[in-house]
């Protein structure tokens, strides 16, 4: 199933993990009727050791399971910086377990039985969400790879443009000629792909923040 | 003059002077001088006889006349004779008094003036004759302006005295003269300087041989230094007496054979009892404290008491004491013996500590603690429901999702068969997963039903209703219990029945939470209808369409309802042979009523 699965690369899968059999087959059996694909797992511990596709998608946890619990696996997630939203599912609500959750950034916080439509909706918005933050993660990981590949010079340069300072001003704090700094700009606008200060802007403003703030 | 001191030659004097008085009479004629025996007669044989003589001067004084022939004169001389007579006497009589109170005065006079006090004389009326020198000294006065002052005023001597005890002392010496009795007085008598000392005035009445009083003798001595040191004692004994009432202790003295004899003030008011004697015990006292103590303790007190006054050894016991307003409370006892120097027990000393509110803090919490435990009995339940909800969850989550993917695969376009069959096997498969969990609940009910005792439901019914008293009160529910108070036990299983009526209450109160708090009533009644035992509540809520589906699992008129609680309530009551039911409609409220058998038919 891995194989096929992986040939669809952009298309969405539901992660389940739920200690009970029936529920797992149930609920996985409810998002296939929907189109959606789902992988489950009888425990946190057999979910963090499995290879998962990189496909969006988002994770459904049973809050009360034998082992790490489904709250414990959202604090371990998030301690390893995997931002796969969450949709909780427990057995019996609790409002201070659901807040606890709802703040770690779970998407939603369903009580069993669970009536199939809020189910779906909670799902899709989760997949939605994923697909956004992947978009994201892709578009600033396309720009620190364009970033990667300016000279230490041209780096200077965006920085300065980015601040706003005119080609003279840029010459004045480098001590070179405005000429030169206008050879720079070119070229470093040509390697970040960018086609006006706006879109270098844009650019600049999705790179990670240790690469914004390094003055070097 | 020569002194005449015997009186019996006195007597015979005054005999021989009386005849000589008749004999001149007679050879004189001259009945005047029977007045000389008149005289001799009452000086000397005193007022009874003199006056006995006057009379019969009178018969005398005829016979004379007679004699000589005089009787002529008679009328004239008889009366000058009688009248003469009788004025001698009264004289003598007058002055023969006056002359005896001065005789008696002088003689004393001397011993008066050597008594080392102050000491003086008075008349039989009163009258104060006499200080002696030391008495006038004290007060400042010369015995002529002391003379003086007496003269004008027969009580003027008490101006002498403080003027808060002037008037008592007065009216002490009133009374001694007006009965003969000796005078006891305690006064403070003023210094001439101005200063006041405790002086104690006795004074005796003197009487002649015929038990007359012919005056009183008084010393007055200084006691003052007594006085004040008796006032210390007094003042000690107040304020140790006032310690012992005011310590927030009950404090009793026992003789060496255990009567009682003295209880102190606290003692007395907290029970109502007399305060003793104070100086020894009787029986009926004990008697009467015996029946103080609480019935169930009076044994272990009796002995626990025999046994101390046995042995002599101390004795601590706790025990139920009767309040005077008849409430029974726990009190902490200790009794020891006070011995003299050979060691025999002169007296026991008890103190009695009111611990009621500490024992009934204690019982309380044991209350406390026993209630947390049938709290946690009847959390069981409600507990055992969260595990059962947890169990039937999955399943049920199951069939919910299963169900609704069944139907999107035959709605799909084109319908996919395969997995709506596939799905459809799941489907029948978590139903009957959770038929079985019910099925296994209930023979879990069944089967724990075996430790059947005696059950007072009426008791079951007030304990679960205590139980409960929270929700009645935050839910605004009025609680109307009839029950039968000559309903017999049941054989039963104690904590299941209390779960049934738990359930049962809990379900009406619940059922009431919309209605008007003023109409939320919930009825139990307890009432023997032949063989069998029944119990039955009643809300006063919406009422149920359906009522006999209200004992199938799963049926709930809750928003958060399982549909559990009525159907294990019939499982319990089924396993005791008993029958439940339910009488509703829309708008009528429900009523519940189970009953159990007297008696088991196969137990």
């Amino acid at each position: 199933m891995a194989v096929a699965l992986a040939e669809r690369r952009e298309d969405p899968v539901a992660v389940l993990v739920d200690d009970d059999r029936a529920v797992r087959e149930a609920l996985g059996d409810l998002l296939n009727s929907v189109g959606v694909d789902t992988v489950s797992f009888a425990s946190s511990s057999e979910f963090l050791t499995a290879e998962l596709p990189d496909r969006p998608g988002c994770l459904v946890l049973d809050v009360r399971m034998p082992g790490l619990s489904g709250l414990d696996l959202q604090r371990h997630l998030a301690e390893q910086g995997i931002t796969t939203p969450i949709v909780f599912l427990t057995g019996h609500g609790d409002i201070a377990m659901s807040v606890q959750a709802m703040k770690s950034g779970a998407v939603d916080f369903l009580t069993k039985p669970v009536r199939d439509q809020s189910f779906l909706d909670a799902v899709s918005r989760a997949i939605a969400a994923d697909v956004t933050q992947r978009d994201a993660a892709r578009e600033t990981q396309k720009n620190v790879d364009l970033y990667d590949s300016l000279t230490p010079r041209e780096r200077q340069v965006l920085r300065y443009v980015v601040k706003g300072l005119l080609n003279k001003q840029i010459a004045y704090e480098l001590e070179i000629s405005e000429v030169t700094v206008k050879l720079h700009r070119s070229s470093m606008m040509r390697k970040m792909h960018a086609g006006s200060a706006a879109g270098l802007f844009g650019a600049w403003q999705s790179l990670p923040a240790e690469i914004r703030m390094d003055d070097a | 003059m020569m002194e005449i001191t015997s009186s019996l030659v006195r007597r015979n004097l005054a005999i021989a002077i009386a005849l000589l008085g008749m004999v001149l009479a007679l050879l004189t004629a001259e009945p005047s001088g029977l007045m000389v025996s008149v005289a001799a007669i009452a000086i000397c044989f005193g007022w009874k006889p003199g006056l006995a003589a006057t009379l019969a001067a009178g018969p005398l004084g005829y016979g004379v006349l007679a004699v000589r022939d005089r009787l002529a004169d008679a009328p004239m001389e008889l009366t000058v004779l009688v009248v003469a007579a009788f004025g001698i006497w009264l004289l003598v009589w007058i002055f023969r008094t006056a002359s005896f109170h001065e005789r008696v005065h002088q003689s004393a006079r001397q011993i008066i003036e050597d008594l080392p006090g102050l000491g003086w004389s008075a008349d039989p009326n009163g009258h104060i004759r006499f200080f002696n020198p030391a008495g006038l000294e004290r007060v400042g006065m010369t015995a002529e302006e002391m003379q003086k002052q007496m003269e004008e005023d027969d009580y003027a001597w008490r101006h002498t005295i403080h003027p808060e005890d002037a008037e008592r002392s007065a009216e002490r010496f009133r009374h001694s003269i007006r009965t003969g009795e000796p005078m006891h007085d305690e006064a403070r008598v003023r210094h001439h300087d101005g200063t006041y000392r405790w002086f104690r005035d006795i004074a005796v009445p003197a009487r002649d041989e015929t038990g007359r009083i012919t005056g009183w003798f008084g010393t007055t001595v200084d006691i003052d230094d007594q006085k004040r040191a008796e006032e210390a004692l007094h003042h000690r004994e107040r304020e140790l007496r006032l310690m012992v009432d005011t310590v927030p202790t009950m404090i009793f003295l026992m003789t060496p054979q255990g009567l009682p004899y003295y209880f102190n003030k606290r003692f007395v008011d907290w029970a109502g009892i007399d305060p003793g004697d104070e100086t020894q015990g009787n029986a009926a006292d004990l008697n009467t404290h015996a029946e103080l103590i609480h019935p169930d303790d009076r044994n272990d007190v009796a002995a626990a008491f025999a046994r101390s006054f046995g042995s002599g050894e101390p004795l601590f016991y706790k025990g139920r004491l009767k309040r005077r307003d008849g409430q029974y409370r726990w009190l902490d006892s200790r009794v020891e013996p006070l011995r003299d120097d050979s060691g025999a027990i002169i007296r026991w000393y008890g103190v009695n500590i009111d611990i009621d509110d500490e024992v009934r803090a204690q019982e309380a919490l044991r209350l406390a603690d026993e209630r947390l435990a049938r709290a946690s009995r009847a959390a069981s339940l409600s507990e055992l429901s969260v595990s059962i909800a947890h169990e039937l969850n999955s399943p049920l989550q199951a069939v919910v999702a299963n169900a609704n993917a069944f139907q999107r695969w035959l709605g799909a376009t084109p319908p996919n068969y395969e997995r709506a069959g596939r799905t459809a096997e799941r489907i029948i498969r978590d139903a009957n997963a959770a038929a079985e969990v019910i099925t296994r609940i209930r023979a879990l009910f069944a089967q724990t039903g075996q430790d059947r005792n005696p059950v007072d439901l009426n008791l079951v019914i007030t304990e679960v209703c205590e139980l409960v008293s929270d929700k009645l009160t935050s839910g605004n529910v009025r609680l109307e219990l009839e029950l039968d108070a000559a309903l017999p036990a049941v054989p039963a299983d104690r904590v299941q029945l209390e779960q049934v009526i738990l359930n049962l209450v809990r379900n009406g109160i619940e059922a009431m939470t919309d209605v008007p708090a003023s109409a939320r009533r919930l009825r139990i009644l307890s009432r023997r209808t032949g063989g069998m035992a029944e119990i039955e509540v009643e809300d006063q809520g919406p009422g149920i369409a359906d009522a006999e589906r209200i004992f199938d699992a799963f049926y709930t008129t809750k928003r958060d309802g399982m549909g559990m609680g009525l159907s294990i309530c019939r499982s319990i009551v089924e396993a005791h042979e008993g029958r439940i039911g339910a009488r509703s409609a829309p708008g009528e409220g429900t009523s519940v009523a189970f009953s159990l058998p007297l008696q088991l038919a196969n137990g």
